[in-house]
């Protein structure tokens, strides 16, 4: 059963929007969390956003592949500024500690290697989000949705309301720069 | 700390990036903890989509209305109007018409009148009125015509009540008419009834049909009486011309004798009394006594929405009054748009396998399955 039939079916059966939540699950909560930056605060998040569009999929018209995907998308931003609101906060906030605080940069040796030693990729990580944190908002927003939710520069461009050539663009430059950083 | 790192390849950070996320993605048990929240409700059916339903429902009836009065329209095949107005005995609509083509006549081709489509009686006394001079001629012609215009009347009626017919069956009767024979059908609603009625009788039951169905759908041929009149007032009038020229030569012949002159003023004038005095009484006989030939169709015409030719939609909106322009153009807006009904109405019938296929396709079967 494809998406469309899926998306079709889900707004009368559980089990079918179960099938969507198993798909988009992941890259939801990769999403928020990669923006909230705070684990607890990333699955409210997540919660809000599965149980608004299990609420309002009778709402949502398929148009093309992908609409359903930038439609639950939207819903999670409009949840992280919400939840943002409410706490007073603005994102993004302080990035959430993860297990190991020692921050290493992963040299280009170590990741043609790919090292799969969990300590290391912790440090890779923290290190990651780091360098991260010094891109501009839209270049964030757009490595989540492309490298942590796995998302079409097409998707994107609906989440984002941008057009994919400007977003491709963005993305190179975001790139070079995150290139540039981790050789210092 | 090495400063100097070796720089990354874009590629290198795309799979930095893409091995945080699928880090970032693992959270299994808010996952499985989020999916039991979720098993425990159902989506919602939104007052949306009840609405949508309801509106759903309603299209499908107004379709369904439409469909029936487009195969109403369509499929009833017309139309008796046009059978009566074009056939039979008489053109009961085009009795105007007559006058126009009578210019085409002249003295010599009054056989011609009689042969070219003008049966109509007052075409012909039209045209003898209008088109011979000579009185010699128009003794002739009122001679030979003179009778089928005293003993025939033709009436036409449309009415849209059904029961138009037996009404002005029962007027026919009541006036003292009686039946040669008849065709009606109460059905359809038409009548076509060929009968005598006394001539005095004639003026009534005129103005009982005209007012039966109103003066848009009344047209009578002939006035028997009065055509009559006509008759016997130009038939005074030749005589008393001629009498005239009569008196004149004897005027010229006696002029110098005044007595004699005197006496024939008088004579003149008693057998100008006597003359009138006759004619009146062959007047009174005629219209006491004399029958009269009676013609009367009536004809069901069916409202605007249900006619089928433009003729009958043009008769439907004004009867037998011409119509004028505005009527025209709107009459031409209504067949138009009837038009796309019937287009449709044949149409549809394309369209229905068409359509259930469509939904065939559309309704699964596991949707019947929930409701059957």
């Amino acid at each position: 059963m494809n998406e469309q039939q899926l998306v079709r079916r889900a707004k009368k059966d559980t089990e079918a929007f179960l099938a969507l939540y198993d798909e988009y699950y992941p890259r939801i909560y990769a999403f928020v969390l990669s923006r909230t930056k705070h684990r607890e605060r990333a699955e409210d998040v997540t919660q809000q956003t599965f149980v608004t569009a299990m609420e309002k999929i009778h709402t949502f018209t398929w148009y093309k592949p992908g609409s359903f995907a930038a439609w639950l998308f939207r819903i999670a931003r409009n949840k992280m500024v919400d939840t943002a609101r409410k706490e007073s906060k603005t994102y993004p906030t302080e990035p959430q500690k993860m297990e190991r605080p020692e921050l290493t940069t992963p040299s280009v040796e170590e990741l043609a290697l790919e090292v799969e030693d969990e300590h290391t990729d912790q440090q890779h990580l923290q290190r990651l989000f780091a360098l991260m944190e010094e891109l501009s908002e839209t270049e964030q927003e757009l490595l989540s949705l492309r490298y942590f939710s796995g998302l079409s520069f097409k998707d994107i461009a609906a989440i984002m309301k941008k057009k994919p050539n400007t977003l491709i663009v963005a993305h190179k430059r975001a790139i070079s720069k995150l290139q540039k950083r981790l050789s210092v | 700390m090495n400063m100097h790192r070796k720089q990354p390849s874009p590629e290198d950070v795309k799979r930095m990036l893409r091995r945080a996320g699928s880090h970032m993605a693992e959270n299994a048990d808010h996952q499985r903890m989020l999916r039991a929240q979720l098993q425990q409700r159902t989506p919602v059916r939104s007052p949306r989509t009840k609405k949508r339903i309801a509106w759903s429902a309603l299209g499908a009836l107004t379709g369904v209305l439409l469909l029936f009065a487009v195969v109403r329209v369509g499929f009833i095949q017309p139309v008796y109007v046009d059978d009566v107005y074009t056939g039979g005995g008489g053109c009961a609509t085009c009795m105007g018409g007559g006058g126009g083509s009578a210019g085409l006549l002249s003295a010599d081709s009054l056989e011609l009148a009689d042969s070219a489509g003008m049966g109509v009686p007052e075409s012909a006394f039209d045209i003898i009125q209008r088109w011979v001079p000579d009185p010699e001629t128009r003794r002739q012609g009122f001679e030979r015509y003179g009778n089928l215009l005293e003993q025939s009347a033709s009436i036409a009626l449309l009415s849209n009540d059904k029961d138009t017919p037996e009404t002005v069956f029962n007027l026919f009767s009541g006036l003292g008419g009686s039946v040669a024979n008849m065709d009606m059908d109460s059905q359809r609603g038409s009548l076509t009834l060929r009968g005598e009625i006394p001539t005095r009788s004639l003026p009534a039951l005129k103005e009982q049909l005209e007012e039966l169905v109103g003066e848009k759908y009344f047209n009578d041929n002939l006035s028997a009486t009065s055509q009559l009149n006509t008759v016997l007032h130009v038939d005074e009038r030749i005589e008393t011309i001629q009498e005239q020229i009569d008196e004149l030569n004897a005027q010229t012949e006696l002029e110098e004798d005044e007595d004699t002159r005197a006496q024939l003023i008088a004579q003149r004038n008693a057998r100008q009394t006597e003359k009138d005095a006759q004619e009146d009484e062959k007047l009174r006989i005629v219209n006491e006594t004399h029958l009269a030939d009676v013609h009367i169709t009536v004809q069901h015409v069916r409202p605007w929405w249900q006619t089928t030719s433009r003729y009958e939609l043009e008769r439907s909106v004004t009867g037998f009054e011409q119509a004028s322009f505005g009527q025209s153009f709107w009459i031409n807006v209504l067949f138009i748009l009837r038009g796309f009904l019937t287009f449709f109405s044949y149409t549809f019938w394309i369209l229905i396998p068409l359509t259930l296929w469509w939904v065939w396709r559309k309704v699964r079967w596991e949707r019947l399955e929930r409701y059957l």
